[in-house]
């Protein structure tokens, strides 16, 4: 029986490229400020709060909202499984790339 | 989801590229070399001072220094760096442990040889420190 292709591996969640985006930056790190992330993905506050809240929805983000006086401060990092999917929807990727059947 | 292996390949440099946009030394493992200097300038002191009764001042002084500018950088780091890469924590936390237990435990010897192996061993925890967050970095 042959191997399912490894596209049926890629995560629908990551198909988006402001999410795939967001995952790829949170993955290095252990946490990023809402701003730093926003700057760093050229794109505008609701927009990242939509998709960020969406990865969220997978559990595969979590969001740490702390405040300074009045002034509320966001930080995403990647929950173990967000990294797990992230990772396995990378090795699909190079398993693609490397135009395996 | 349909995908081609070109796509698929600029996604895979697309995640690079996003990737190296956070990486960049942690200035926080030089505030770590400057605590590892206070603790060899202060062990290779001391001994010293144990055994020709010098002044101690001298080697506190320098120990004091050391520290002072690992604060400094301490302050720098949490004002400046933003964010930290991916298990920073754990090798900061596991280097800063096998400082103090040295620290703690090791006991200032009277023989030369071990003084100036302990003096050596606190700059070789900030190489084992450095040379690991440059792996992960690579990794």
């Amino acid at each position: 029986m042959s191997q399912p292709h490894p596209r049926r591996d890629l995560d629908p969640v990551f198909t988006n490229p402001l999410r795939f985006s967001l995952m790829a930056l949170l993955a290095g790190v252990e946490r990023m400020n809402f701003r730093d992330a926003r700057d760093y993905l050229e794109t505008t506050d609701s927009t990242l709060s939509k998709h960020a809240s969406a990865l969220e929805t997978a559990g595969y983000l979590q969001v740490r909202k702390l405040f300074r006086g009045k002034k509320p401060l966001t930080s995403y990092s990647l929950s173990t499984a967000g990294l797990q999917a992230w990772r396995s929807h990378l090795a699909a990727l190079r398993a693609i790339a490397a135009n395996e059947p | 989801m349909s995908i081609t292996p070109e796509q698929a390949d600029q996604q895979l440099h697309d995640a690079a590229a996003l990737d190296r946009l956070t990486a960049a030394f942690n200035p926080a493992w030089l505030s770590y070399v400057f605590l590892t200097a206070a603790a060899s300038s202060y062990t290779l002191g001391f001994w010293y001072v144990q055994e020709t009764g010098g002044l101690l001042w001298p080697v506190i002084a320098t120990t004091l220094g050391w520290v002072i500018l690992g604060l400094v950088v301490t302050a720098f780091t949490l004002i400046r760096h933003r964010h930290n890469r991916r298990g920073f924590s754990y090798r900061w936390m596991a280097l800063m442990v096998a400082w103090m237990m040295t620290w703690i435990l090791a006991p200032i010897p009277a023989d030369p040889v071990w003084a100036v192996v302990l003096t050596l061993l606190y700059p070789g925890y900030a190489v084992i420190g450095i040379t690991w967050e440059f792996l992960a970095e690579r990794r």
